[in-house]
């Protein structure tokens, strides 16, 4: 039994420190069997555990008070935590002595942190966040392999049955969205959801909020009129009505019933209020109708190289069995997170990297303020070793010091993030998918502590280590330190450096801006407000009944006053919708795989070209005397021209088929006219191949409604919708905008990495001013005495200033040297972000390191006057 | 010189007496203290390396009238004042011994009749 005691006291003993235990032990255990042998029975017990749970407690105490020998009691109070606070005391006291250079050197800082924790957040919500979705990491999307990684185009219904048959794919949807026309709750108005081919609860590993997914087999149905609704759409208008599972919606004129709900907060695409049956197997939309978009999740175990492999194999067999497809598809697919913020990657790490540098610039700033400090000090410090101070209390002090002007400017940098944060969705406007999800979490905080654990190394270290060196002479204070200006000139290089390589990045994207803006687009970029209409099929299912909406629509419009204009078009440039269709020319053999003629359609009316003031360069336009059922006439562009038809063939009267049937028209036609290119997909996109069919042949029910105004007069959004009312009040009105609207969105991400490197770069520029300027004035200040002589000895004034402008322009020009290196071999790194300039451009090499010079010798100048003032007989008589 | 616990002054009180070992010491102060302080191990343990570190109490030899009474195999370790511990006391009690004159004067001693 004893020995059980034992053995639990000695545990329980060593709570105590070593040196007590080794000093006591023995004995307190003697003494404890003692006490325990004189106890017996249940007594026994509670004496026993007692002494223990006290004994632990006690040797708790002793390890945390300094005790036993009077040295190690010095050595904790040194290196203990009352040793701490004592330090950080003693620097609060020294930076409160010194206000301005504790605010400069604080605010560097916080600008450095804070910048890099509102980047950082971005990429950390972004980028590094799987999706917010159940097991993110099997969910894959699927398509038709495009020129760009991260990219792929849509793939067809049957196309989407055939990938769910793959053994490494659990399940696959096609999605497209889709827009319905809502009434019965109020006035008609126009709701964005999916066409889907199956259930995408399932595929998403999600349970509905209500009632049940959609089934498969009912996906692959369109004649099923059921529906599944968005959270946010149950909980707006039915009220989170309960019992919705059974309700009827009258969408586009038809009556659905309500199946089940999602659960809150999902929604895919993100922007869909429900999703509804659209995988028909039947009629016209089935093999080259490409219309789908699919995200498939990866069976158990599967990968995702796997899966690509097989999808390939299948292209390869899908087109051997069907060989009346016009074109060559090979499938690829990758994870969902990638495609959502793919496009997004490369612009981020930019910032994250151009903010890293400023970081590095405050970093140098700040080492070079607390060099000077040491410098300062040397006397103090001398004496103080001679005292007995040891060096890494030294080296403490000052590392105090810089940590708390990292803490400070951390905490102040978190604040500005904060900040940042808030603006980000103005400034960003849609340039970065997922904003919403970005916060400054528990990662990114911790991020922002690192990065002022980082600042309190580089920028304390330095300076730190060289204060407890050279304990040396006293009267080594009036000496000038070689080492110390050596340093200060490094990291004045560095600075200018760094700053050199973001000023070229904020030149090349400004240059990239600038060319975007330049561009002509080939259509009407001012006075035109256009917005999208869709049609209820249920209504407008007569060929007649769309022309006769489309004219009506037309002449109301152009009876407003201010209006110039109407016109419709299908694919009407910088909107999203844009089909692509394969085309026949039929007057010559079958083309090689891969080489078959693809277009984007446009459908239009006949007032479309004018409007818009594209070009008719050979040919005729459409007269509006085209009717459905005829042959069809079509236009194409130059691009199309040049890739499809022979060197100086006559295009006029080529015939030509589309791949795709389209609203109500099919017939086979002609090329009537050729018209000139336009970007229609982006303003950095080149221009593709088009062809323009009739409206009034093909009769689209969705399409882009444009207005031209007349110069400087404003047509209202409420006489556009009044307008439309008075044609079909139960049609609703979409996307409202002006063209220039459209330009802007369009120029959104360059603006944003332009804005942001911009602002860093500018800051970074700031920084290394001030830099240059505070080390140049320090040097003069230190060199008074020296200058005085001088003087004294007959320099002249412009000799003296040239000596200052020297002595600051070699660590300048060193760091341009190395800058400019520098950014020659990075900027290929941002090629995907230019767009009109090449990363190695004559001009922004040129322009940015004179301009970094210019600032430098302003910078430096302040402080060479004051030079040239210095009166001899005061520099001789101070100190 | 630093504040002393009641429980320092109690081991130097005990050791007044004569050398003594822990669990006698423990004894002594519990019985000494009128069973108000009963110093559990880790504590006394503690206020002894005090007390050492302080130069007041140190180790001694066994007294040899002890010596056979302790068992074989379990040798003690023996406390003793030191010159300057018992200096230490000796100022203390006679620190404590104005502090109950002046209360006696001014009867707010126990037992003293007010």
């Amino acid at each position: 039994m004893s020995r059980l005691w034992t053995v639990l006291f000695r545990a329980a003993l060593r709570t105590f420190p070593p040196a007590f235990r080794e000093r006591f032990g023995v004995e307190m255990e003697e003494h404890f069997l003692d006490v325990m042998t004189c106890r017996s029975g249940p007594k026994r017990m509670w004496t026993g555990w007692s002494a223990l749970g006290r004994l632990a407690g006690q040797g708790m105490a002793e390890r945390f008070r300094p005790t036993l020998s009077a040295d190690r009691n010095r050595e904790r109070r040194r290196w203990g935590v009352e040793g701490w606070i004592r330090d950080l005391r003693l620097a609060a006291r020294a930076l409160a002595r010194r206000p301005a250079y504790a605010v400069v050197a604080g605010l560097t800082i916080a600008l450095g942190i804070g910048a890099n924790t509102a980047i950082f957040s971005l990429i950390h919500g972004v980028l590094l966040t799987p999706l917010d979705y159940p097991d993110p990491d099997g969910l894959v999307f699927v398509g038709e392999a495009a020129d760009r990684p991260g990219l792929v185009n849509s793939i067809s219904a049957p196309e989407v049955y055939a990938l769910e048959e793959i053994p490494s794919l659990d399940a696959v949807a096609g999605v497209r969205g889709a827009r319905m026309t809502l009434t019965g709750f109020g006035p008609a108005e126009a709701v964005v959801g999916a066409l889907v081919t199956r259930g995408l609860l399932g595929v998403f590993h999600l349970e509905p909020a209500l009632g049940r997914d959609l089934r498969p087999e009912e996906g692959r149905d369109d004649d099923v009129r059921r529906i599944v609704l968005s959270h946010r759409f149950w909980t707006d208008r039915l009220g989170a009505d309960p019992d919705a599972v059974g309700r009827l919606l009258t969408l586009d004129g038809e009556s659905w019933e309500v199946v089940g709900v999602a659960p809150e907060g999902w929604a895919y695409p993100s922007n869909a209020s429900y999703w509804a049956p659209g995988g028909t197997l039947e009629g016209d939309c089935f093999w080259g109708c490409n219309l789908f978009r699919a995200v498939g999740r990866l069976a158990p175990g599967a990968t995702l190289e796997g899966a690509r492999a097989e999808a390939l194999a299948l292209s390869t067999a899908l087109e051997a069995d069907h060989p009346d497809q016009q074109t060559t598809r090979r499938f690829d697919l990758g994870s969902l997170h990638e495609r959502v913020v793919g496009q997004a990657r490369d612009g981020l790490w930019l910032l994250l990297g151009a903010v890293g540098v400023v970081l590095l610039i405050a970093c140098a700033n700040v080492a070079n303020l607390l060099l000077v400090r040491a410098q300062n000090r040397r006397g103090e410090v001398a004496v103080r070793r001679a005292l007995g101070a040891s060096r890494g209390r030294l080296v403490r002090e000052v590392l105090t010091e810089s940590m708390l002007l990292a803490g400070a400017g951390g905490l102040l940098g978190a604040l500005l993030a904060a900040g940042v944060l808030q603006l980000l969705p103005t400034l960003a406007g849609g340039a970065v998918p997922r904003l919403d999800e970005v916060a400054l979490d528990g990662p990114v905080l911790a991020f922002t502590a690192g990065a002022a654990l980082f600042t309190v190394l580089v920028a304390g270290l330095l300076p730190a280590l060289r204060v407890s060196r050279g304990a040396g002479a006293l009267g080594s204070r009036h000496s000038p330190d070689r080492r110390d200006a050596r340093s200060r000139n490094l990291l004045l290089s560095a600075e200018v450096g760094l700053s050199l390589v973001l000023l070229v990045a904020a030149g090349l994207l400004l240059r990239t801006f600038a060319a975007l803006s330049r561009i002509d687009p080939g259509f009407a970029t001012e006075d035109v407000v256009r917005f999208d209409v869709s049609l209820p099929d249920a209504v407008y299912d007569e060929a007649d009944d769309v022309l006769a909406f489309a004219d009506r629509l037309e002449t109301t419009l152009e009876a407003l006053p201010g209006v110039e204009a109407a016109a419709l078009g299908m694919g009407t440039p910088l909107t999203a919708y844009s089909v692509g269709a394969s085309l026949t020319l039929m007057d010559r053999p079958e083309p090689p795989d891969g080489e078959e003629a693809n277009a984007a359609m446009r459908v239009v009316t006949p007032g479309y070209l004018e409007l818009q003031d594209i070009r008719l360069l050979r040919g005729r336009g459409f007269s509006g005397a085209e009717r459905n059922g005829e042959p069809s006439a079509y236009l194409v562009n130059e691009t199309f021209v040049r890739r499809y038809l022979r060197e100086g063939e006559d295009p006029i009267g080529i015939p030509l088929r589309a791949g795709v049937s389209f609203g109500f028209g099919r017939e086979p036609g002609e090329i009537v006219g050729v018209v000139e290119d336009v970007r229609a997909g982006g303003l950095g996109m080149e221009s593709e191949p088009e062809f323009y069919a009739a409206f009034s042949q093909y009769l689209p029910t969705f399409f882009t409604v444009n207005v031209r105004t007349v110069p400087g007069a404003v047509v209202g959004e409420a006489e556009i919708r009044s307008a439309l009312a008075v044609v079909d009040p139960d049609v609703p009105l979409f996307r409202l905008s002006t063209v220039e609207e459209a330009i802007r969105e369009e120029l959104a991400p360059s603006r944003f990495y332009l804005a942001l490197v911009g602002a860093f770069a500018g800051l970074a520029l700031v920084l290394s001013a001030v830099g240059l300027y505070g080390v140049v004035a320090y040097a003069v200040a230190r060199r008074t005495r020296e200058i005085g002589v001088r003087v004294a000895l007959g320099a002249d004034r412009d000799a003296i200033r040239r000596l200052v402008l020297t002595e600051g322009l070699r660590p300048t020009l060193l760091g341009l040297a190395g800058g400019v290196l520098v950014a020659l071999l990075g900027a290929r790194a941002i090629r995907s972000l230019l767009y009109g300039v090449e990363p190695l451009d004559p001009v922004t090499f040129a322009v940015v390191p004179l301009l970094l010079l210019g600032v430098a010798v302003l910078a430096i100048l302040a402080p060479a006057r004051r030079a040239t003032r210095v009166d001899p007989v005061e520099a001789l008589r101070g100190e | 010189m630093p504040d002393l616990t009641t429980t320092e002054l109690h081991v130097l009180l005990a050791l007044g007496s004569g050398a003594s070992y822990g669990y006698r010491l423990q004894q002594q102060v519990e019985t000494e203290s009128g069973g108000t302080l009963t110093p559990d191990i880790g504590a006394l343990y503690r206020t002894l390396a005090r007390l050492m570190e302080r130069g007041w109490v140190e180790e001694v030899d066994t007294p040899p009238r002890e010596e056979e009474a302790s068992s074989p195999g379990r040798p003690r370790r023996w406390y003793g004042l030191s010159a300057l511990g018992r200096g230490v006391l000796a100022e203390e009690v006679g620190r404590l011994a104005s502090v109950v004159r002046l209360a006696r004067e001014r009867d707010v001693a126990p037992g003293s009749t007010g």
